[in-house]
């Protein structure tokens, strides 16, 4: 029997018996799309996490945010380690090490005034170089140089955050505020700072407060970093300015502190008077960034990367996906009993006609053959439409607003215009459902035909 | 004449629980070539038996089955396969036809499984459908025609592949007198045609005188032989 002869058969055996066919059919049909939107949900959850660690930082970056207390005691009180420049240099000498910069943070603590318009800023000390190691792009203007002062790289949205001057000390995101543009150019506008919180602030008389101490700075801003609709990145709220200008401004912060009767310091508190507040290593490529970061945990400090949420987000997806995929294979396993089960019951019906093509001359390759074509097309045409119902469920995901395992914060890390994918579907997942569920359809097709090839011509041919 | 087929010593018995069945013993026949044969006898005698044995669709207990000298009791399912696909042709009483397929595609099956092209294979089965005079009939299903156009249709099936040697099993058991005539005026017909060998199993005497040589089965051994001359 030719082939083409075996599938032109199988086919009419199978179209002889419509529902049968057709309930079974819908049976692997449920289970392959069952499993592949499954792994599609698990596989959209993977690409999510990647994408929203892409667009957090760095991940090259390491970093250093202070010292293991544990450890550090464990080594005893003469090899105390600090988060210092000595620290900075350690760290340089390691190898596959890019850059290492300090950083201080004074986490809004300046205030910044310009004409009636005032912000309270969050300013970065940073190695002039390492600001554009970081992989920020410019907007406009230009990077900080070694000889910068009182000049600044801002985030695409700080000049968003000068607003009309009053007792407002904090920044509220405003979703609607983009469509009109900043109410001063930080670029060309004379800009002054202050340590004081309250400087520049109308009082209840209506008169500029005059009674400060704190000495005002007149600053440049030299640079706008690029700012993304889409992402979000912290960069967007910080204003950098050169490491040893942060460090001049926050002891003056620190004076001023001391002697103003007045605690209105801002969100800045320091348990870390001494120190940087953290410390980036750049990595030379990916590879290296996990031994890096382990060698400096030995050395005792706490250090965090990007890849390590990746690392533990990736087990977190895998288990989901185990999960989910385990579910669908269990219906994709009921799918392959029920070709089982119309194989064996085709088998039962078809005794006599096995028997018969038996005696005209079949052989037992033919009749097995044409089992397994009969039930693998089962297995293939539900495989195929399985694969195409799922590709149809996972635009509706898609399109409509479901949403399985985002959690809150990735809501809002992503903006409103780029709804995170719920279901991916990637060509080869279709393909080897595909592939797959012919398999099944093969497989559980074997059995019974391998006993309609054991029947004995003769008493198939007695049955009735 | 030259013997086709040679049986020697056949012993089959059946085992029924503990009981054990002699269905035929010691048969020693030698069929010849291009005659028409009947085996002859009552329900039970055991003359179906032996006419699965011959055709390869049951193994002897004991003994020798020699078709052009091949030890066909040695054969297994493969070659048996293989054999009645080159050698055998079957009429059976019940047709034994495919209900959902046509006529001609009924006929055409063998064919099929001799891997002969379609083209030829269709050509073929349309001149054994004329044979049979049935060429009206060609792409009526079993269901559409009556009883004795169904036992044409098996017949045409049956000596559509040109085989060696045809095995009618009881071929008019379910036909009328008339029917029953001219089926086998046209079984016998053809057989003697192509130069084959026909074998009919029957109980019905007045088969029996369309055959060149009867043989009479009585309780599983051979009781007469009767050539006709």
């Amino acid at each position: 029997m030719s082939n083409f002869d075996v599938i032109a058969m199988a086919l009419k055996n199978l179209f002889k018996r419509k529902l049968r066919t057709f309930l079974t059919i819908l049976g692997v049909i449920i289970g392959t799309a069952s499993i592949v939107v499954m792994i599609s949900l698990g596989l959209a959850l993977n690409k999510n996490f990647d994408s929203q660690i892409s667009q957090i930082s760095d991940i090259t970056l390491i970093h250093v945010v202070g010292v293991d207390q544990i450890s550090s005691q464990s080594q005893g009180s003469k090899n105390k380690i600090k988060m210092d420049d000595s620290a900075v240099y350690n760290f340089k000498q390691i190898e596959n090490v890019e850059s290492v910069s300090p950083i201080i943070n004074l986490s809004y603590a300046i205030k910044a005034i310009s004409g009636k318009y005032s912000a309270t800023l969050n300013l970065v000390g940073i190695d002039a170089q390492f600001l554009e190691t970081l992989g920020y792009e410019l907007e406009s203007g230009r990077f900080l140089n070694d000889d910068d002062k009182l000049n600044i790289v801002c985030g695409g949205q700080v000049p968003y955050s000068f607003a009309k001057n009053t007792k407002r000390r904090f920044y509220f995101y405003d979703p609607n505020q983009q469509e009109k543009a900043p109410d001063i150019d930080v670029m060309k506008d004379r800009i002054t700072i202050s340590v004081d919180m309250d400087y520049g602030n109308i009082d209840t008389t209506g008169e500029k407060s005059t009674t400060s101490t704190a000495k005002a700075h007149p600053v440049k801003f030299v640079g706008v970093l690029k700012y993304d609709d889409f992402s979000y990145s912290p960069s967007d709220y910080n204003c950098y300015m050169t490491i040893e200008q942060v460090k001049k401004l926050k002891a003056e912060k620190q004076k001023f502190d001391k002697s103003s009767a007045n605690n209105n310091s801002g969100f800045y508190s320091d348990n870390n008077s001494d120190g940087y507040n953290e410390i980036d290593i750049k990595c030379k490529d990916i590879n290296s960034v996990k031994d890096i970061a382990e060698k400096v945990k030995d050395m005792g400090y706490n250090a965090y990367y990007a890849g390590e949420y990746l690392e533990s987000m990736r087990s977190t997806a895998a288990n989901m996906q185990a999960l989910l995929g385990a579910i669908g294979a269990v219906s994709l396993f009921v799918a392959a009993i029920g070709i089982a089960n119309t194989m064996v019951m085709s088998v039962y019906e078809r005794t006599r006609e096995i028997g018969i093509m038996k005696v005209i001359g079949a052989s037992i390759y033919d009749i097995k053959k044409l089992f397994l074509v009969e039930s693998s097309t089962i297995g293939f045409l539900g495989g195929i439409i399985g694969a195409l119902f799922s590709l149809l469920i996972s635009y509706l995901l898609n399109t409509t607003n479901i949403s399985f395992f985002n959690n809150d914060s990735y809501i809002y890390m992503s903006s409103a215009a780029q709804k995170p994918l719920v279901s991916l579907v990637p060509l080869w997942l279709c393909i080897a459902a595909v592939v797959f569920s012919g398999l099944v359809g093969l497989l559980s097709g074997y059995f019974p035909a391998r006993r309609a090839t054991k029947l004995s011509a003769l008493t198939a041919i007695k049955s009735e | 004449m030259k013997n086709i087929i040679e049986l020697s010593a056949i012993k089959k018995i059946y085992k029924m629980g503990s009981e054990k069945i002699v269905a035929l013993n010691n048969i020693n026949l030698n069929f010849e070539q291009n005659k028409i044969y009947c085996i002859l006898g009552t329900s039970g005698s055991g003359k179906s038996t032996l006419l699965n044995l011959i055709a390869g669709l049951e193994k002897p207990s004991a003994g020798q089955i020699l078709f052009k000298n091949m030890h066909i009791e040695n054969f297994n399912e493969e070659q048996l396969a293989e054999f009645r696909k080159k050698y055998i042709g079957f009429v059976f009483q019940s047709y034994n036809l495919f209900p959902t397929m046509t006529a001609l595609e009924n006929v055409s099956l063998p064919l099929v499984f001799s891997r002969v092209p379609k083209k030829i294979r269709i050509k073929r089965a349309r001149e054994m459908l004329k044979n049979v005079g049935l060429e009206n009939r060609i792409n009526h299903k079993p269901s559409q025609m009556s009883g004795g156009q169904q036992q044409r249709v098996s017949i045409a099936r049956a000596f559509v592949n040109n085989p060696q040697v045809i095995f009618a099993d009881e071929p008019t058991g379910n036909l009328d007198t008339k029917t029953t005539f001219e089926m086998m005026d046209l079984i016998t017909g053809i057989a003697r045609k192509n130069n084959q060998t026909l074998i009919i199993v029957t109980h019905d005497l007045e088969i029996s005188d369309y055959a060149d040589t009867i043989i009479h089965i009585r309780d599983g051994v051979v009781d007469e032989i009767k050539n006709k001359e």
